[in-house]
């Protein structure tokens, strides 16, 4: 067998994408991909959603399963961890003191939570949501009546809670800002939201900062700024961090994520990086960015896979992501900015809108939607044609969103 | 027997069916997604294999219904995924025009 192999650091979706690209235009390589958990490359929308749900959502997360990666030779190292990159002798060494020689190296490492940093009192395990099997201990947690506090209220803490609520648990969310979803979202569509929540019964506290996470007889108190909240199930979802460690320990340039331009590449040319754990350069914003969505792990790492064989491709893509709570699906596209003109289209109490921005040139340049995903596939069509969009007409409801595509 | 004969089930006319408008109808008790590309009907049943998404809300482009939801893409002609996040084929049902009025075939 040759070793000119091509490795993949991390066993992910963006690592699993990477994988199914080198195989399929480089049918005869070598490819290793090297996971420190031991389940096979998995999805994680679900986790935060069907996987809390029950086992057979939980199994969706798995997009191929073993005799896939056997059929196709692709080499999985499970349970194993890349612990140092040797970038003059062209290898990794591995957790349990192997090593392998590359002929490129993806890192693909993804993010992990960020953790919380007030005291925790021992005896108390407060819920994390990032992998499959915080997803199954979440789910043996969230039984019927359960006190649930979820730390939180991004897109995973609002997850969480849907899901805790359908399985009959009493649910509190505690958010330090003043309303949902602030850090993307124009503040109506955090608004909406937060009524979405209170009318399925959840407790949102908001203005609301968690200090400490206390033992009681009865199971966990997170003291807060504004009183205590009992719970017996305490879930933390305040962000995740990009795992760096490994690039930055072998010299390559790490700021918010490992540095790398629109192809993917690092300072290093046997060494390219994917998925969320990357900072890269997006042409169509013109600066860096780190993504966390399922898009960047779907879609970047096949670019990475093609330049790691010697390809000149590109990856642009405007950030796209969605969000499932209860029933309602909201999906934006774009980054919304102080200097746009939104218009609203549809009406905010009921139930499904969007909210397009536009910029000074009066091309869109973000849009959310609310229960109405088909306006987002004309948004996207919309923004990539570049049409310059006429504010009245858009605000006008008879005139039907697709209609401004021609 | 006749049973067997009676499982095409009428769903409008063909005039009813406009390109790049998919319609909800119900059918032997399924939701059906029906579209119409040129004089030709299609029919799949009305729910994504990934989310629970209707695929009648769906965007119509290049013989593909774009998922509402998640973006996944479907062949209407064939129901086979063709993006991500769908990776499992839709259910097709069979379509026959009969004197102006399409008709589904349901088991």
């Amino acid at each position: 067998m040759s070793n000119k192999a091509y490795v993949i650091a991390g066993a992910g979706h963006a690592a699993r994408r990477a994988a199914e690209t080198l195989r399929l235009k480089a049918p005869a390589s070598r490819i290793l991909m090297i996971g420190e958990e031991a389940e096979l490359p998995y999805d994680r929308p679900v986790l935060s959603k069907d996987a809390l749900l029950g086992i057979e959502g939980e199994q969706r997360a798995f997009i191929h399963d073993a005799d896939w990666y056997e059929q196709r030779r692709i080499e999985m190292r499970l349970g194993v961890r890349v612990t140092a990159i040797d970038r003059e002798q062209r290898c990794v060494h591995l957790s349990d003191a192997t090593r392998v020689d590359y002929h490129r190296l993806l890192i693909a490492t993804g993010s992990c939570v960020r953790r919380f940093s007030g005291p925790v009192d021992k005896g108390v395990k407060p819920h994390y949501v990032r992998t499959i099997a915080d997803a199954r201990a979440l789910r043996e947690a969230l039984v019927p009546d359960a006190r649930v506090a979820v730390l939180g209220g991004g897109f995973i803490g609002l997850e969480v809670a849907a899901s805790a609520v359908s399985r009959g648990c009493a649910v509190t969310v505690i958010e330090p800002a003043s309303r949902l979803l602030q850090r993307s979202m124009p503040a109506e569509v955090g608004a909406f939201m937060l009524g979405l929540h209170r009318r399925h019964g959840v407790d949102m506290q908001l203005d609301t900062t968690p200090l400490a996470i206390s033992k009681t007889p009865a199971g966990a108190m997170v003291k807060t700024d504004s009183g205590d909240v009992p719970a017996d199930v305490v879930v933390i979802g305040i962000g995740v961090v990009p795992n760096v460690e490994l690039a930055a320990s072998a010299g390559l340039l790490v700021d918010n994520g490992i540095v790398v331009d629109q192809h993917c590449r690092t300072a290093d040319p046997l060494i390219f990086a994917a998925g969320e754990v990357t900072s890269h350069f997006n042409a169509l914003l013109g600066r860096h960015v780190r993504v966390e969505s399922w898009q960047v792990a779907e879609n970047q790492p096949a670019v990475a896979a093609a330049n790691m064989l010697g390809g000149e491709e590109r990856y642009a893509e405007t950030p796209w992501l969605w969000s499932d709570q209860y029933d309602c699906n909201l999906q934006t596209l774009g980054v919304f900015a102080a200097h746009q003109l939104v218009v609203t289209r549809g009406d905010r109490q009921g139930d499904s809108f969007c909210m397009l921005a536009l910029g000074t040139d009066k091309i869109l340049e973000a849009a959310v939607t609310v229960n109405c995903g088909r306006e987002m596939a004309v948004c996207r069509r919309l923004m990539a044609a570049g049409k310059v969009l006429d504010h009245a007409r858009l605000a006008d409801l008879d005139t039907p969103l697709k209609a401004l595509l021609k | 027997m006749n049973q067997l004969v009676n499982t095409w089930f009428p769903v409008g006319a063909l005039d009813d069916f406009e390109e790049g408008e998919p319609v909800a109808v119900v059918a032997g008790n399924k939701p059906i997604a029906v579209f119409r590309l040129g004089e030709e009907i299609f029919a799949l049943h009305d729910l994504c294999t990934h989310g629970h998404a209707r695929l009648s809300e769906g965007f119509v482009e290049d013989g593909c219904v774009e998922c509402p939801l998640h973006q996944g893409l479907v062949d209407i002609r064939t129901g086979a995924p063709q993006c991500a996040p769908i990776v499992e084929a839709v259910r097709t049902y069979p379509v026959r025009i009969n004197e102006g009025n399409v008709e589904i075939h349901v088991e």
